[in-house]
């Protein structure tokens, strides 16, 4: 990394990003009055927070960093241990805190003893 | 802001910031990613301070340091935010009655925990008579209170991780830290059949389609949650999971 160096094609890209991000969250909501979201789609999409929050977690903990698939599971992954420790952890602790410490104290024994 | 907005406002960032902690371990992990990319130091405080997405943050690193057409990885980010806009279906319900410029700035400060935290509390939509009623706007003040938290601990921890990024070895295996501070947000939700059922969903098909372009898996798994969600539940109507 050197100092000042933004390149101006990086810049238009984060611009860019930036509007992509703003449009993508608000995009229904850009609509404003026109739109009346039925009954049943918002009793359906309660279940989009969770299911999103699980779908980027899961990978972290099933699949090797780097893999591209599911193929390359396998049970000696430091991350499942690691993550079975803090899911253990948390529902008897309730505790943030010592939820990571276990958890990473698991997952780093994992990583040199498996 | 009169005194009942200001109470909400505060109301909203202290609700946020009980998740503090999880917020800063990714915004660390995120920060040190951009770091240790082909990202000079001011492109990744500009990346860090504008976009605001760490998913999609993370996932256009790779495309830039394969130089990528910008056209390109900005087509990733639309695709790797799509659950956004589904998010963006439940924020159009609440606040359709605000002026534009609001709607697009509330929108966009809207990330997964403020969205999450603000349906569990609003899982319905404010009837016509309670929108006429509603002249103190208190759930948008209670939902920036949120946002403001949630933006100033990202940074944080974000900032501090391409700071400091090269002194942290990766031997430590700290990008795990960050899914681990996900599980204290996600088990809490677990506390009914339904809730588990869509969550086990969600993990084995985002597990199984992990190899999709454009983390496509993550919309797979909403989708396949949502239809099971619905099938397995019981719950008087209107409860968020």
């Amino acid at each position: 990394m050197s100092a000042i160096d933004l390149n101006s094609h990086i810049l238009w890209l984060i611009l860019g990003m930036t509007l992509v991000t703003a449009w993508t969250r608000s995009f229904f909501l850009i609509l404003g009055e026109r739109v009346r979201v039925p009954a049943w789609l918002l009793e359906a999409i309660r279940f989009a927070p969770l299911a999103a929050m699980i779908a980027i977690l899961a990978p972290e903990i099933f699949i090797p960093a780097g893999a591209t698939s599911i193929s390359e599971f396998n049970l000696k992954l430091p991350n499942i241990w690691g993550g079975i420790a803090a899911v253990i952890t948390f529902y008897f602790t309730k505790k943030m805190l010592s939820t990571l410490i276990i958890g990473m104290a698991v997952f780093t024994a994992a990583r040199f003893l498996l | 802001m009169t005194p009942e907005q200001k109470q909400a406002f505060i109301e909203g960032f202290k609700e946020m910031s009980k998740t503090g902690i999880t917020i800063l371990t990714w915004g660390l992990v995120t920060g040190i990613a951009m770091a240790k990319s082909t990202l000079t130091l001011y492109e990744a405080l500009a990346m860090s301070l504008f976009v605001f997405a760490g998913v999609a943050q993370l996932a256009s690193l790779p495309l830039i340091a394969a130089g990528l057409p910008v056209w390109m990885i900005l087509v990733t980010t639309f695709m790797v935010n799509l659950r956004f806009v589904i998010f963006s279906l439940g924020l159009q319900a609440h606040f359709a009655y605000l002026p534009a410029w609001r709607r697009v700035l509330l929108g966009y400060c809207t990330a997964d925990f403020s969205y999450l935290f603000f349906v569990r509390r609003y899982p319905t939509p404010p009837t016509s008579t309670e929108q006429k009623a509603n002249t103190k706007h208190l759930q948008m003040y209670w939902l920036m209170g949120m946002q403001v938290s949630n933006w100033t601990l990202w940074q944080i921890g974000s900032i501090t991780g391409i700071v400091f990024a090269h002194q942290i070895p990766n031997s430590w295996g700290l990008e795990f830290a960050g899914a681990i501070a996900l599980v204290a947000i996600i088990v809490p939700m677990l506390d009914r059949a339904s809730a588990r059922w869509a969550a086990v969903t969600a993990a084995a098909v985002a597990i199984m389609a992990y190899g999709l372009p454009f983390r496509l898996n993550i919309l797979l798994a909403i989708i396949a949650a949502i239809i099971v969600g619905m099938k397995t539940d019981r719950s008087p109507k209107g409860l968020i999971p």
